[in-house]
């Protein structure tokens, strides 16, 4: 009484993905046929979600088939959009995610006369999940936008005071736009990823200021000075086990997720904890941990892409 | 190395008359006050046929709500739905809005207590009672917990949490700044 499915390449064996039931009616019959109901492991999925991923976990081993601390394969392109002043592809898995900079002039809020601008959005569109719905932001993508700003911000990522032009009359603003093109979960380390990659591929103009106008060369190769260059990991939590890079099928079941961000000194940008609280302190400690060697392996991923950027 | 004095509080309950339950909450010069309404009827877009849906509503002491609201809502949610016993009543929702009365720091963890005090009122059925603390590490290093709006102001990183009461766990954890795994350890071990 044991069936195998296959699941991404992943052979599922057990005894209680069956539910099979004998009619008991028709004994009028003259033959008594047994009827079975077969509940396959598709359906489980679909019934029990929670109790499917949980035969999995069990073997240690998840529906996707990664082993529970794998990140998914991550990509980065730096400068393949040419309108932009600086830009950046990101793919983790299958979740894609392109962010732009766009630099414009602007003149400086009254309180903060040196101070320019940085504003980062992130753009959900239905393009890229048929769980988005066309229209203003959603609540995911505020947030995204809030968390992404408040990484920027707190974290002093950019000198807001390095995009000054000149005091009290013109300064530089940076429209952050990071847009998924395709959503697989995971989105906070992507949109993270592409946003900071993009800042360090952003080239702008040399800009002299005389009498209220500014001027512009036209070539473009002024680097932003970047404080530090944080990556974001983040990882859900399923009974005290942690599952690295949660794709979309697992965001939906785990709830209770960690998300780190640290510079390339160890140093921690932000910590994010929510949704439940079956994680201890060890599990804390064992994601910071995490954290770190996956931030190495981003930093090599976006030292490579920088020099081929570089390059062309 | 710990400033462990808080604001004093100051809790009312009940000074809504059309809603389920409500609270205002203060510690210092911030307050909020929140109500909570269900489990009522829930729009067919949102109904849940295992569980309640718990809708959170944040708005702002002046001008209208934005996407920090937006996220403080999100906050509250995804703490208060893992703590709600949201299975008791399914197709239904239950609607929390907390109003900010005024903001003087760690509003986040005000938010959180109000929304605690206002479920209780109501009678809605938790498992846990949720409890939130805002606290910052200045540039000497040290930590104070429940800081005011001026001292976030100057901190190198803020950190915000939310414990429940009955495993002590922390149900959300929010740190933002440039901080080290040391101080964030001591800062969360000096609560937790």
């Amino acid at each position: 009484m044991s069936s195998t499915t296959e699941n991404n390449n992943t052979k599922y064996t057990t005894e209680n993905d069956q539910i099979t039931s004998k009619s008991d009616e028709g004994n009028s019959n003259a033959n008594k046929k047994e009827t079975k109901f077969i509940v396959d492991a598709d359906s489980i999925r679909r019934i029990q979600p929670l109790e499917y991923f949980r035969h999995f976990t069990d073997q240690k081993i998840r529906p996707n088939g990664r082993v529970f601390n794998r990140f998914r394969k991550t990509t980065l392109h730096l400068g393949s959009v040419t309108t932009a002043d600086g830009s950046a592809v990101v793919r983790i898995g299958n979740t894609s995610v392109v962010c732009g900079i766009k630099a414009e002039v602007a003149e400086p809020n009254v309180n903060t006369p040196r101070e320019g601008y940085l504003v980062p959005n992130v753009e959900l569109s239905p393009m890229c999940s048929p769980n988005f719905k066309p229209g203003p932001p959603s609540e995911l993508a505020q947030v995204l936008s809030e968390t992404v700003n408040k990484l920027l911000k707190s974290s002093s990522v950019l000198s807001l005071e390095s995009l000054c032009i000149e005091e009290g009359k013109a300064v530089w603003v940076l429209y952050c736009d990071v847009v998924c093109i395709n959503y697989d979960g995971n989105i906070l380390d992507a949109s993270v990823y592409a946003v900071v990659s993009a800042l360090s591929n952003v080239r702008l103009p040399k800009i002299t200021y005389a009498d209220g106008i500014v001027k512009a060369t036209p070539d473009k190769t002024i680097e932003l000075s970047l404080s530090r260059i944080p990556f974001s990991a983040t990882f859900a939590i399923f009974n005290g086990e942690i599952l690295a890079d949660p794709d979309e099928t697992e965001e939906v079941i785990l709830e209770e997720r960690i998300t780190i961000i640290c510079d390339e000194e160890g140093q921690l940008c932000s910590v994010l904890k929510s949704g439940g609280s079956s994680s201890t302190r060890e599990t804390f400690s064992t994601c910071l941990e995490l954290a770190r060697n996956r931030y190495s392996v981003l930093s090599t991923i976006f030292k490579e892409a920088s020099t081929s950027a570089n390059t062309n | 190395m710990t400033t462990d004095s808080i604001r004093p509080i100051d809790i009312s309950y009940s000074l809504l008359t059309r809603v389920d339950g409500s609270a205002k909450f203060s510690a210092g010069n911030s307050t909020v006050l929140c109500s909570v309404t269900g489990p009522a009827d829930v729009r067919i877009r949102d109904e849940k046929l295992d569980k309640a849906t718990l809708d959170v509503i944040v708005r702002p002491a002046v001008g209208v709500a934005a996407t920090k609201e937006t996220s403080l809502a999100y906050i509250l949610r995804t703490t208060f739905e893992t703590v709600i016993l949201l299975s008791h009543h399914p197709r239904t929702q239950i609607q929390v809005v907390a109003q900010i009365i005024s903001d003087d720091g760690s509003i986040i963890s005000h938010l959180i207590n109000a929304t605690t005090m206002a479920l209780l009122d109501a009678g809605v059925p938790m498992k846990a009672v949720v409890v939130g603390v805002g606290s910052l590490v200045d540039d000497k290093g040290r930590i104070s917990i429940d800081p005011t709006a001026d001292e976030v102001e100057k901190a190198v990183s803020t950190h915000n949490f939310a414990f429940d009461s009955v495993s002590l766990a922390v149900l959300y954890s929010e740190s933002t700044g440039v901080f080290t795994e040391e101080q964030v350890k001591s800062d969360t071990h000096d609560l937790w």
